[in-house]
């Protein structure tokens, strides 16, 4: 699934407003079990495990923008496209 | 639209009633259990919730009750919000209400000049969500089990079974019948053997109903503190925790001339027997080890289970002498965190990014010394 139909489901008071660099942490989008399945995106996308009490949501995965670096900046030689 | 409120005695039985979605589907223990930790609260004089409202029925909720810590050389303390108790009624949620709530949680805290606040015992939802908020896990609890073979039987079985979709209902049936001889009065067997060995032992091992707090205090006291951050056991303490309408205890005392140890075990009166707990332990090394030996020996309880990451370097040892192993990992991203302490900075005149408490910096893990007691865990 891409990371915006993933959205639509966990998020969907976003209804169409959102952009690359619509806020989804801060704005307390995702919260809590949208959070576990956004999680569970990114693991797969990237192939591990991630331990998201290591570094700042709100900085690191506050935007579609953010999350897709994130995963980009992640993801193993063989799971990319 | 969403109203995010404080709390007011209008709407006590409106929260009550959501809490079915938590604590129990009892009301008159879901009244008892409010009671206890906010109304009669010995550190906080007025219960601190900010509910979520939607024409004008209460939606959703986030608890703050009152807790008083030590730290530091001198045992400095400090009366420090805990949050707890967050729900949101199922039709509510995925609208975005856990942030508002937490927000105006943290908002309500500022005003009062709290420089921290704790969450204390989070499910994975809470974690999730608490971390979408500025909250930090400080650590994981490292929670170790003792299992009967029984009971490991019964757990292995029940969690194969689980697996196979069309028998899921003989798994329950299988935990049920393993549940319902020890459910009616869960800790028969440890009173029977405390009742048998009366006067008998040396030291002198007991188990009783209800604690003795003066004694246990005094204890606390004589051990002393060795400047980690944790709660106060006074008296006034010792005799509002053990109230907590939810769960039932055991008090283990061990006895020379004067009381040298204790354990206090509990366990959920929604599940009565189904899980204990080791929710505090204290006394000198001969003592807790009487104690330790002595419960295992006289409850054969069939899943003992006990936090280990504060606990002294002695007591490792002693538990894997009497076969406690870790807690296997549960499944799910954040399940490695669990159980665990987060911490929240309070922004305002008393805020720091990291805070501190007697000199000890709150998100350093070795600062802590976390029992279960501390925690509506236990």
């Amino acid at each position: 699934m891409a990371l915006l139909g993933l959205l639509a489901e966990i998020a969907p008071q976003l209804d169409g407003d959102l952009t690359d660099d619509t806020p989804l942490i801060t704005s307390g989008a995702i919260e809590s079990l949208a959070l576990l399945s956004l999680v569970q995106w990114v693991e797969a996308r990237i192939d591990s495990t991630v331990d998201i009490t290591a570094f700042d949501l709100a900085v690191q995965w506050d935007s579609v923008r953010a999350i897709l670096d994130f995963t980009e900046r992640y993801q193993s030689p063989a799971g990319r496209d | 639209m969403y109203e995010i409120v404080p709390y007011g005695p209008a709407l006590k039985d409106q929260l009550i009633e959501l809490q079915r979605h938590l604590w129990s589907d009892d009301l008159a223990l879901n009244a008892a259990y409010f009671e206890w930790k906010y109304e009669q609260n010995p550190y906080f004089p007025e219960p601190l919730l900010q509910l979520a409202v939607q024409s004008g029925r209460v939606v959703g909720m986030r608890g703050v009750f009152g807790s008083c810590w030590e730290a530091g050389p001198a045992s400095e303390s400090f009366r420090i919000p805990a949050a707890d108790d967050l729900v949101i009624h199922p039709e509510h949620r995925s609208q975005g209400l856990f942030g508002s709530i937490m927000r105006a949680t943290i908002d309500d805290l500022a005003e009062r000049g709290y420089p921290c606040a704790f969450t204390l015992s989070p499910g994975p939802a809470t974690l999730a969500g608490s971390l979408t908020t500025g909250w930090k896990v400080v650590a994981s609890m490292r929670p170790v089990q003792r299992m009967t073979t029984t009971r490991g039987i019964v757990s292995h079985l029940r969690s194969r079974v689980g697996e196979i979709r069309l028998l899921w209902r003989y798994a329950d049936g299988v935990r049920r019948l393993e549940q319902s001889s020890s459910a009616a009065r869960p800790f028969a067997r440890l009173d029977r053997e405390g009742r048998r060995a009366r006067g008998v032992t040396r030291p002198r091992i007991s188990v009783a109903r209800a604690p003795r707090v003066e004694d246990m205090a005094n204890l606390v006291r004589r051990l002393g503190h060795d400047g980690r951050l944790r709660h106060v056991r006074d008296e006034k303490y010792l005799a509002w925790r053990f109230r907590n309408p939810l769960h039932e205890y055991r008090f283990v005392f061990c006895d020379q001339e004067r009381l040298e140890g204790y354990l206090v075990l509990q366990t959920y009166r929604r599940q009565p027997g189904w899980q204990f707990n080791i929710v505090d332990w204290e006394g000198t090394f001969a003592a807790r080890a009487a104690l330790l030996r002595d419960v295992v020996m006289w409850g054969r309880l069939p899943d003992v289970r006990a936090w280990t990451a504060a606990l002294p370097d002695d007591t490792g040892p002693m538990l894997r002498e009497h076969a406690f192993v870790p807690v296997p990992t549960g499944e799910g991203p954040l399940a490695r965190h669990l159980p665990s302490i987060l911490t929240r900075p309070i922004p305002g005149r008393a805020s720091r990014s990291e805070p501190t408490l007697g000199g000890r910096r709150v998100l350093d893990p070795a600062a802590w010394d976390m029992r279960m007691l501390y925690s509506m865990a236990g």
